[in-house]
């Protein structure tokens, strides 16, 4: 019994050691990965949020701070879905949902988690997709160290009296993939200038914040909520496969300007998103 | 023939023993099941369910035989019902455990569950309505070394849904029973106990950003104290640095102080307790959110209620911050006199409230609560402006005659939405008033009435509600309801929500179905809380232990 004792004691103290006490400054001096290289992997970012979500500001922001800290290669997209993003008087009235944001919230179960979430490439973290803003930038950190996959070359051309996209993507994959790929595009609107809620007096003013730009916008999709099959049986290391899309922007009070299309391509199996690009509309 | 007898001889020693250990063995278990059928209702805002079907079951199985212990707990949610975090998906076996005693010792491999102290520190446990299981999975021992001194020790990870989380919790424990220890203070008027604990969490730095703690630490030392009719109760609880996504990154240390003195005799009854809490949300994962791998526990310090319009607006305890405190009197006013009636009249008061605490800038340059920085300074006594909850609330219990008994209730709640549920509707002022009236018509049989009315100006404004419940003892009862906001001004949300439903016990089977409309809103437990949304429907529950 007294070595029993004995080891409680050795445990107390080696529990007692097990402290890392940070002293300022509390953020590291992050050195920029090397640009040389003409290809990387860009990570499919996809922020759930809501005007009348009070801590989506400080996700957004966050969002910001890395994408400036792995510029090129971090795509955006802003997901208004769920309850924080429906409507209450009299100044939250605009309707920044859309089918394909309502369909992603409901399959992966966002807003019954809560917003501000995201999800990373979409990829599964310990049975989840849904990762909380903490833990956006260990996530990306860490898909950020693996080589790219695949590149994506976008060539499109803007009819802007038809308002009709005509695109085509050339994917060159670096890797072989045994289950089929999925390709979607979708459409997304910077700038919007609209009331937002907020809580956190280091973004702006609390409760609400008249004139919030909105960026990231997702406005819907050029091939439905899931896209078009890439490749229908896999695909080699070495090959590329071109995929043609069209589709025509019906709403006009959209600025065309300020939007994007993003298009990436995914695992059809595990739903893990490859690689992404984005490109100027006009 | 010699091999044959060995055969036959070993064969049926082993058969002795599995007898033997088979006529000390127990088996237990607990089943559970609830399933509701969701009917849309746009009105309310119940949405259309895919599955229309949704179910939780869980079922517990306990084996014991003398020293040894081992266990299982199967959980299946197919589809898991709405209210519930959708990460819980499917079916699996995410607890099971074995233990061993001898003597003062106890080993424990596998998942268990833990409580240091009051919890301020660690507690893992069960709370299956609001969603919440953070059991460990890992090793714990327990020792008792000499009279009055307990030990313990553990390392494990807490369960995340059919997973675990990222981080590794180490925690010691150790309490001194001051009357078990010296044999000449057994029967001491005082009696008193001391404890400490120490609790860690390892998770991995990945962040590019942050430079962020692996290892966070913390401590705790606690104390209870009884004499004659007082007793005293309290833990202060300190932890390091440990930015996380509930505290926006920042990298203050918290810390907690719960306090609690009370004192009774026959007939009355008076307690005050008083909390600070700093920064104390502690989790294995920085990253978790909601009730997902919660190291430690916060109480709140206010009444829980269990009437429908009292229970609208319950109070969560808030980790970042809170300054707390309640006061309860109970007092019998004895039988045969004006106020006591021929039976005595009970009657509790209860107030509680809580507020910010208060924040002062780091200095002229940052920002309160700016990531990446220290965040706020605070001073340990002060308290914030910021009203965050208050009750006063009144109930008396009094026995009419033989057949008839009352409670009624009467309580005025201030509710600040946008701390509690983080949305940004403003402060609710209610006052809410409550009869509960059971005529026992027969021995076995009774009806009970509630009234209640809830009466504001803010949020969806005056309610009212009646309830009747029949009951035929020990097996039967019947119950219907309906919650009616008349005082919404919009009309079309001058709704109904109507309830009404049986339940039927059979020795310790249990099956009771209800139908009706769900308010939108939140349920806690303790001071943890979980969001429902509107529902219609059948609800079916079924339990049974064996």
């Amino acid at each position: 019994m007294k070595n029993l004792f004995k080891i409680f004691v050795i445990l107390a103290i080696s529990i007692f050691a097990a402290c890392d006490v940070i002293e300022p400054p509390y953020t590291d001096n992050y050195v920029p990965p090397d640009p040389t290289d003409t290809v990387v992997r860009k990570v499919l970012l996809e922020e759930y949020t809501g005007h009348l979500c009070p801590n989506c500001p400080t996700a957004a922001v966050l969002a910001h701070q890395l994408m400036e800290l792995y510029p090129g290669k971090i795509t955006l997209v802003t997901v208004h879905a769920g309850y924080f993003a429906g409507f209450a008087s009299p100044n939250f009235m605009t309707d920044f949902k859309c089918t394909t944001g309502n369909d992603l919230n409901t399959f992966f179960g966002v807003d019954l988690i809560g917003n501000p979430n995201g999800t990373i490439n979409r990829k599964e973290y310990s049975g989840s997709r849904v990762v909380g803003p903490d833990d956006w930038a260990s996530k990306i950190a860490e898909l950020l160290t693996l080589a790219p996959d695949a590149d994506i070359n976008i060539s499109k051309t803007f009819n802007t009296g038809t308002s009709t996209i005509d695109l085509t993507a050339k994917v060159d994959f670096f890797s072989e993939f045994s289950n089929p790929v999925m390709i979607s595009a979708y459409l997304t609107e910077d700038s919007i200038v609209d009331y937002q809620k907020n809580n956190d007096p280091a973004v702006g003013t609390t409760p609400d914040i008249a004139d919030y730009v909105h960026m990231h916008v997702l406005r819907g999709s050029m091939n439905g909520t899931w896209g078009d099959t890439l490749t229908a049986a896999g695909v080699t290391a070495g090959s590329q496969v071109s995929k043609p899309l069209s589709y025509t922007i019906t709403n006009g009070t959209w600025n065309k300007d300020h939007m994007h299309i993003v298009v990436f391509i995914y695992d059809a199996v595990t739903l893990e998103v490859i690689q992404s690009e984005e490109i100027k509309l006009k | 023939m010699k091999k044959f007898f060995a055969a036959a001889f070993i064969l049926s020693s082993v058969m002795g023993a599995a007898q033997n250990v088979m006529q000390n063995s127990q088996i237990h278990g607990d089943f559970q099941t609830d399933f509701q059928y969701y009917l849309p209702d746009a009105k309310i805002g119940a949405d259309t369910v895919p599955e229309k079907l949704l179910c939780n079951g869980y079922l517990n199985l306990l084996f014991t035989s003398g020293n040894f212990a081992a266990g299982v707990r199967y959980e299946n949610y197919n589809n898991v019902m709405q209210g519930f975090d959708p990460r819980y998906k499917g079916s699996g076996i995410p607890y099971r455990f074995a233990s061993y005693n001898h003597k003062d010792f106890e080993i424990t491999v596998g998942n268990y569950y833990e409580q240091f102290g009051t919890g301020l520190l660690l507690r893992s446990y069960e709370e299956r309505s609001l969603g919440i299981d953070n059991s460990l999975d890992g090793i714990r021992l327990r020792y008792k070394p000499y009279n009055g001194i307990y030990l313990k020790g553990l390392i494990g990870q807490q369960r995340f849904f059919f997973d675990k989380g990222d981080g590794i919790v180490r925690g010691l424990d150790g309490e001194i029973n001051l009357n078990e220890f010296n044999k000449k203070w057994t029967a001491a008027k005082m009696k008193a106990t001391f404890g400490g604990s120490f609790v860690s969490k390892f998770q991995a730095d990945r962040d590019p950003i942050y430079k962020l703690p692996e290892n966070v630490g913390g401590w705790a030392a606690r104390t209870t104290l009884n004499y004659g009719n007082w007793m005293l109760t309290g833990e202060y609880a300190y932890k390091i640095n440990d930015p996380s996504t509930v505290n926006k990154m920042i990298y203050k240390p918290g810390e907690a102080l719960f306090a609690s003195l009370s004192y009774s005799k026959k007939g009355f009854g008076i307690t005050l307790s008083a909390k600070r809490i700093d920064n104390m949300n502690y989790r294995s994962d920085r990253s978790a959110t909601g009730n997902v791998l919660t190291m430690n526990y916060l109480p709140a310090l206010t009444k829980p209620h269990s009437y429908t319009l009292l229970a609208f607006y319950p109070y969560a305890s808030q980790p970042n911050g809170e300054m707390a405190w309640q006061g309860q009197i109970n007092y019998k006013i004895k039988k045969d006199t004006k106020l006591g009636g021929h039976y005595g009249t009970d009657v509790a008061v209860n107030y509680s409230r809580a507020n910010a605490i208060d924040m002062q800038q780091v200095n002229d340059t940052t920002p309160l609560m700016k990531p990446g920085t220290l965040g706020y300074t605070s001073d340990f006594f002060a308290i914030g402006d910021e009203l965050y909850y208050e009750d006063f609330n009144v109930e008396i219990s009094h026995k009419f005659s033989k057949k008839v008994k009352g409670i009624f209730t009467w309580a005025y709640l201030t509710y600040n939405s946008d701390v509690i549920e983080g949305h940004t509707d403003g402060i609710f002022y209610n006052h809410i008033g409550i009869a509960d009236v059971t005529y026992k018509i027969t021995p076995t049989n009774s009806i009970r009435m509630e009234v209640q009315h809830l009466l504001s100006k803010q949020d969806e404004k005056n309610w009212a509600n009646a309830m009747l419940e029949f009951t035929v003892a020990p097996k039967w009862f019947f119950m219907a309801g309906d919650s009616y906001n008349y005082g919404n001004p919009d009309n079309n949300k001058k709704l109904h929500y109507y309830t009404t439903g049986f339940g039927y016990t059979n020795n310790s089977s249990r099956i009771a179905l209800t139908y009706g409309k769900q308010r939108e809103g939140i349920v806690c437990v303790g001071g943890v809380c979980r969001n429902v949304p509107a529902s219609y429907g059948f609800l079916v529950t079924i339990t049974s232990n064996f």
